[in-house]
């Protein structure tokens, strides 16, 4: 199984405990499963990106080595050992 | 030797001083501008011609004619990026904090032409951080910007695009746009018009804004570059919220920010 670095914006670092994690997944929807599954910082995953069976949280934006990902295509989206996920979700205010 | 005279080109003989220039061109001069900078009459006697300078000669209070206008709106301008600005095509997502002040930077610079897309219109809790006014309240934002715009720089050509933008039409709205800026409120949208235009568009440069608001520390907002083409401007945490409200300096701080980065973006000064 591929294990790729995941990066977060601050806000979700707050909320996660940590900005970088290194995760397990076959497609960027994997890796989204193993982290809302992860029994230190899952809950607060589940709440503020991702539930595993439900969209993405509308205001995430993720990106793949640089590249911004449709969220409804992450499960297509295969990666490979050392690739890089940014997951950010931007706060509101303008 | 040729130089440029209010953008114009002229020839001046070498050896010219900036002073005698103005006693020869336009003796009622009191503002004289050489290659963006004022100069006072005494720096100007002294200062030698080189080929290639700029210099505008204006006097205050006088309304130049349309003819030369054009060239003297851009006068403090960084000598030479006036013309590359231009040719420059920047879209806005969003005419409200981040939009409105982010285009009249934008338009004041000389930006060719910029696409604004909004689809709402001033009401009077947008005029604690927007460019309207009192007596705008009510007209489209996009249209009440174009006005504003047009009474700073009528020079620039701004496509007022009415519309609520969605994953559907974002990026044929911005196909144009060289550059985009993300100047949303909502969170949502934010991400919306993030996988809406960089799916469509992945080598365009996108400037998102997230964390402005509350008069938190104005230093904390900050320019991150999260790949080649994505950018984000603000502090990353301070979100409008409930007992979080949004106040001018700090949204204007930000949509500063994201317009700097566009012009240096279109001018090649980002690696």
């Amino acid at each position: 199984m591929p294990k790729i670095h995941v990066l977060v914006s601050a806000n979700l670092k707050e909320r996660l405990g940590h900005a970088r994690f290194s995760v397990e997944g076959k497609t960027a929807l994997g890796v989204l499963e193993a982290m809302a599954g992860h029994h230190e910082y899952g809950s607060s995953f589940r709440e503020e990106v991702y539930t595993p069976g439900k969209p993405a949280k509308p205001y995430c934006i993720f990106m793949l080595n640089g590249h911004v990902l449709d969220a409804k295509t992450l499960g297509k989206v295969s990666v490979r050992d050392g690739d890089l996920l940014h997951i950010m979700a931007p706060v509101g205010g303008g | 030797m040729k130089i440029r005279l209010n953008e114009a080109v002229a020839q001046a003989a070498y050896g010219t001083t900036l002073g005698q220039l103005r006693r020869a061109k336009k003796p009622a001069a009191d503002v004289i501008i050489y290659n963006g900078v004022v100069m006072r009459p005494a720096e100007a006697s002294r200062c030698v011609l080189k080929a290639g300078d700029r210099v505008a000669l204006i006097k205050r209070g006088e309304k130049p004619s349309a003819a030369k206008m054009r060239r003297l709106l851009c006068a403090r301008n960084t000598p030479g990026v006036t013309e590359r600005l231009r040719k420059t095509v920047i879209g806005i997502a969003g005419a409200g904090g981040l939009g409105s002040n982010a285009a009249m930077a934008l338009a004041r610079s000389g930006v060719g032409r910029l696409i604004v897309a909004d689809f709402d219109v001033v009401e009077p809790s947008n005029l604690n951080r927007q460019v309207y006014s009192v007596s705008q309240i009510g007209m489209r934002k996009v249209l009440a910007l174009k006005e504003n715009i047009r009474a700073a720089n009528p020079y620039v050509r701004v496509d007022a695009v009415k519309i609520r933008l969605n994953k559907e039409n974002a990026a044929r709205v911005f196909a144009k746009a060289d550059i985009l800026l993300e100047a949303f409120d909502d969170r949502d949208a934010k991400a919306m018009l993030a996988a809406a235009f960089c799916c469509r568009f992945p080598k365009r440069p996108l400037i998102l804004a997230s964390g402005l608001a509350a008069c938190a520390d104005s230093n904390s907002i900050r320019t991150r570059r999260l790949s080649p083409y994505v950018y984000v401007v603000g502090d990353m945490i301070t979100g409008a919220a409930p007992g979080v409200g949004l106040m001018a300096p700090r949204v204007g701080i930000a949509a500063c920010h994201q317009a700097n980065l566009a012009l240096r973006l279109a001018l090649k000064l980002e690696k």
